[in-house]
């Protein structure tokens, strides 16, 4: 794949892996040009690949009993990293996530990593615990500024 | 440390730690030290380098971005035991993303990061064991977080808890009796049942059914009004973002229709609508209200509610075609905004962000303004303008009427009604408040203001005559049930 100069930089954290892990990364790397719409993890299915978002907007959907998935968190932010549940038991998605505009999107197969040194699959997996963290933390900031309320209205 | 074997077997009872071994759990032990700490004493502070892992024994720690109060959305208050805490400065990049501060007076154990990264170094299996639990706790995180801010929108019961325990089946027994507790919630008959068996299992022995029964507890709240109501800002949002190639009005109107599915899961009260103009093609004036933060999208846009309300409810409803809001343009970091009104054909004016214009570029902004505008109420359609252009709280509003509106309405030929909307508790949650509106007797500049382009009298009438009155329609709105 040939997305930039450095190492899987468009893996935020892949300074920290393990050389032979990143250049496994890369080996194993494929870049997919998706449609919006298209179901990148369907939840508790098996999930084979982590998906990194390059470009567009992916929307993550949680299941209610009665009313169906609903939107809860989209993001355009490039880097953003997906399918992290598939390097712990029991490797199933816990929730679906939707391409919600054409994207690009970086698919990393999870086997080679599991299958590898456990040194790799430990720096993956604290380098993706940090990445979530921040994802956390970014909803977080968003729904506290969201509830100080007294910005521009929409209207004029 | 001198009670080594009962720190032992306490790690060794840990349900949120099975996934680790015997002996990682031996070696927390062998090296974990008391650390009690006061109530709002602080464990570990945001962006402070992380130093060791601490395991809560008892009492409560708040865990959250510094200050504000514990809401359960962003700063959450953690009793379960053994919950290991600080993890997020372990991982990558080693910096706490989170400050760390007793609830109440709390005893926990801690084990210094030092320790940690040396048995990372020798043993890569361990190392690997711990991340993948650190992973798994932040992931558990982050769906709570989802979990929290829907049901932080929304009261329905039923379906937040449902959602709740599915979340985490995978971390259930087969034979957890928490499987049952949806069941129980269904049937009003046996909500009480639910309530006696979640509090069983909170005071039970296993931790992590503990934890997602106190979190159940917790988020009971009967909504599923609001389930809806967001669902329906969710298909309004789309109704306008995802059309492709349709006219503006057509757009508008597909949006009205969706708004008054929306509405239609709120109470409301709507009086004075026989002052309506027997034609539309008048300018509306709307006060304007902070929207509740439950109405917020999560691509981070905010529905307005009050003019869609008036759009939809008042004008739509009343002729069938939906009208033309003034709005202003969107900030840099607002795509669901841009993507939202640039479909709506409306009146765009420039953002607050931008500064003050040019005198040449104001004077071209003015004009084109005028120009769109009579063109809008030329076609039949009303125009939506709310004159502060700024939100606020429904008591006190409006709370300054800016004559950009009047000006205009001054300049058109020919000169329109104005039609002032009064709107109340759409700063309210949707579910809980009963929106009201009050139609006011439309009236012309002319036949207020003897010289309505004499900028001086207009200020006259709109500051000490029509804003006055305008706060008491918002008043009487306010009270409508």
């Amino acid at each position: 794949m040939d997305l930039g100069p450095s190492s899987a930089d468009w893996l935020p954290g892949a300074s920290a892996l393990p050389t032979a892990l990143v250049r496994l990364i890369e080996e194993r790397a494929t870049v997919h040009d998706v449609a919006a719409g298209t179901v990148l993890l369907r939840r508790r299915a098996v999930v084979a690949d982590l998906v990194v978002l390059v470009s567009g907007r992916v929307a993550t959907l949680a299941d209610f009993t009665g009313i169906g998935e609903l939107i809860v968190e989209t993001t355009e932010e490039p880097g953003r990293i997906f399918g992290w549940s598939g390097l712990h038991a029991p490797g199933r998605a816990t929730a679906t996530v939707r391409a919600d505009a054409d994207c690009q999107i970086v698919t990393v197969p999870l086997a080679p990593v599991l299958d590898g040194p456990p040194r790799w699959t430990a720096a993956l997996c604290a380098v993706l615990a940090g990445a979530v963290a921040d994802r956390t933390r970014d909803l977080q900031m968003r729904w506290s500024g969201a509830r100080r309320g007294g910005q521009d209205g929409d209207d004029a | 440390m001198r009670d080594a074997p009962t720190v032992r077997r306490w790690f060794a009872g840990l349900a949120l730690l099975d996934q680790l071994d015997a002996v990682d759990l031996d070696m927390f032990a062998e090296h974990a030290t008391w650390v009690r700490i006061r109530a709002g004493e602080r464990l570990h502070a945001e962006g402070q380098d992380g130093s060791a892992l601490w395991f809560l024994v008892e009492g409560e720690i708040v865990i959250g971005p510094v200050g504000g109060a514990v809401d359960g959305v962003v700063r959450q208050a953690i009793s379960t035991p053994g919950y290991p805490v600080g993890w997020d400065g372990l991982v990558w990049p080693q910096r706490h993303r989170w400050e760390a501060v007793a609830g109440v007076p709390a005893r926990l154990l801690r084990v210094p990061r030092s320790v940690i990264d040396d048995r990372c170094a020798t043993d890569a299996t361990f190392a690997a064991r711990l991340y993948q639990l650190l992973l798994w706790l932040a992931g558990g995180q982050l769906r709570r977080q989802h979990t929290r801010l829907v049901t932080g929108r929304y009261d329905d019961e039923t379906d937040a808890v449902a959602d709740l325990i599915a979340s985490r089946a995978d971390d259930l027994r087969v034979t957890s009796a928490l499987h049952r507790i949806p069941a129980y919630l269904r049937s009003r008959v046996t909500v009480g049942d639910a309530f006696r068996a979640l509090e069983a299992i909170r005071d039970g022995a296993d931790a992590v059914e503990a934890e997602i029964a106190r979190e159940a507890l917790d988020v009971l709240v009967g909504v599923r009004r609001e389930l809806r109501v967001y669902q329906g800002l969710q298909r309004a949002y789309e109704a306008v973002a995802e059309a492709q190639d349709v006219e503006p009005a057509e757009v508008r109107a597909r949006s009205c229709r969706a708004l008054m599915d929306l509405f239609a899961h709120t109470r409301y009260r709507i009086v004075g609508l026989h002052h309506l103009p027997r034609t539309p093609g008048s300018v509306v004036l709307c006060n304007h209200l902070t929207s509740h933060p439950g109405n917020r999208l999560p691509n981070g846009f905010t529905l307005i509610l009050d003019t869609h309300f008036v759009s939809s409810m008042i004008l739509y409803r009343t002729y069938g075609r939906a009208p033309v809001r003034v709005v202003r343009e969107a900030h840099w970091h607002e795509s669901g905004h841009a993507r939202y009104y640039a479909r709506l054909g409306y009146v765009m004016v420039p953002s607050s962000e931008v500064g003050p214009l040019p005198a040449a570029e104001r004077a071209e902004r003015a004009e084109r303004f005028v120009k769109e505008a009579s063109f809008v109420l030329q076609q039949g359609y009303d125009m939506v303008i709310c004159p502060e252009g700024r939100t606020g709280p429904t008591a006190g509003s409006p709370s300054r009427l800016r004559l950009g509106a009047f000006q205009l309405a001054a300049r058109l030929e020919p000169e329109p009604s104005i039609v002032p909307v009064a709107v109340a508790n759409f700063d309210q949650r949707l579910s809980r408040a009963v929106l009201g509106a009050v139609v006011a007797e439309p009236f012309r500049l002319s036949d207020v203001v003897g010289d309505p382009a004499d900028r001086d009298r207009l200020a006259r009438f709109v500051n000490d005559d029509l804003t006055p009155r305008y706060r008491a329609w918002v008043r009487e709105a306010a009270a409508l049930r």
